[in-house]
């Protein structure tokens, strides 16, 4: 993770499955892009909770592992 | 009124939403039951899947939210999961759950510790699922523990009070609310934990999985008040012969 922007295609996984990105986006905007809910969702990027206040700041990089939880029924 | 942290409930009766057949269904529950606050799993999402919005009718019944750790097997997930709860709904709030046992999903004592330690000193509201065992629950209480919320019996089985006698031990010793939870199968059941002086107590699988989750949630709900009202009102004494209520002398004047 950090705020350079190189322009060429990464791979990532996200929420286990591999996905190829045309150049570095933040997670934002993956979010929309990959038409994710953006409410009441918590995202770890390589086993870190990312705050939402870094949303915008951060940038995915090649080989970054990115999940995002939601909150679902349960006891 | 029942006061948690810096919150009050006026009522008694908390649920789950997890095992309902629908999630209209569940909202309808949730709301014959009177509940105020409700629990809440996480989980990674599908991306293939369409993104039911739960919390968005649940917050329009005004209830509270409570996200669990359900699904992590030691303190450190746990931990890492109350963050993501914090993340997610931001609330501090979280009911502690660490069970790696997936038979009987039996919570683990040492890791809960060590979890609602760490969890305690970083600002959480720490409600833990444990056994009904009164050392434990007072040195989670030691360490800054909101409540304790003991089992009835293993998560789901809706075998009711099994741990009665250790129940009535954690009730006695208690200076934090104590939420009998987990397998609670019926409103007589309820109403008995909360005769035994109960501070609330945690219902899901029974309602859920009931042939008509509304009514029985309406069950519920009356069971619990009539439970703490018994409570208040003091039960009587329980003795071992009988003692007659009413005159067996001077029967029309006879002595016999």
């Amino acid at each position: 993770m950090n705020v350079n922007q190189p322009s060429q295609s990464i791979n990532v996984m996200i929420n286990g499955v591999a996905e190829t990105l045309k150049g570095h986006v933040i997670i934002s905007e993956l979010l929309i892009l990959k038409q994710l809910p953006i409410n009441a969702v918590a995202i770890v990027v390589n086993d870190e909770v990312l705050p939402r206040s870094r949303w915008n700041h951060v940038m995915c990089q090649h080989d970054d592992s990115i999940c995002v939880f939601s909150a679902v029924a349960g006891g | 009124m029942l006061t948690i942290s810096d919150h009050q409930f006026t009522s008694r009766l908390f649920t789950g939403t997890g095992k309902f057949s629908h999630q209209d269904i569940m909202l309808a529950a949730i709301a014959q039951s009177q509940s105020q606050l409700v629990t809440l799993a996480m989980k990674r999402i599908d991306l293939h899947a369409n993104h039911d919005n739960l919390l968005a009718p649940l917050q329009s019944l005004g209830v509270k939210l409570m996200p669990n750790t359900a699904g992590a097997r030691n303190a450190k997930e746990a931990i890492f999961a109350a963050h993501l709860a914090y993340e997610m709904l931001g609330t501090k709030w979280i009911k502690l759950e660490i069970h790696p046992d997936p038979k009987y999903l039996m919570p683990d004592p040492i890791e809960t510790l060590l979890a609602a330690k760490q969890l305690c000193d970083d600002g959480f509201v720490v409600l833990p699922y444990v056994h009904a065992d009164p050392v434990l629950c007072r040195r989670l209480e030691d360490v800054g523990c909101a409540a304790v919320m003991p089992l009835g019996s293993p998560i789901g089985s809706n075998q009711g009070l099994a741990t009665e006698t250790f129940l009535n031990i954690i009730i006695e010793q208690a200076q934090v609310p104590v939420i009998i939870d987990a397998g609670i199968g019926s409103p007589s059941q309820a109403c008995r934990a909360m005769e035994m002086g109960a501070d609330a107590v945690l219902v899901n699988t029974a309602i859920a999985s009931s042939a008509q989750p509304e009514k029985m949630a309406q069950c519920f709900a009356q069971a619990v008040i009539a439970g703490r009202q018994a409570y208040e009102a003091g039960l009587g004494r329980v003795n071992r012969q009988a003692l007659a209520t009413s005159p067996l002398t001077g029967f029309l004047g006879l002595n016999v």
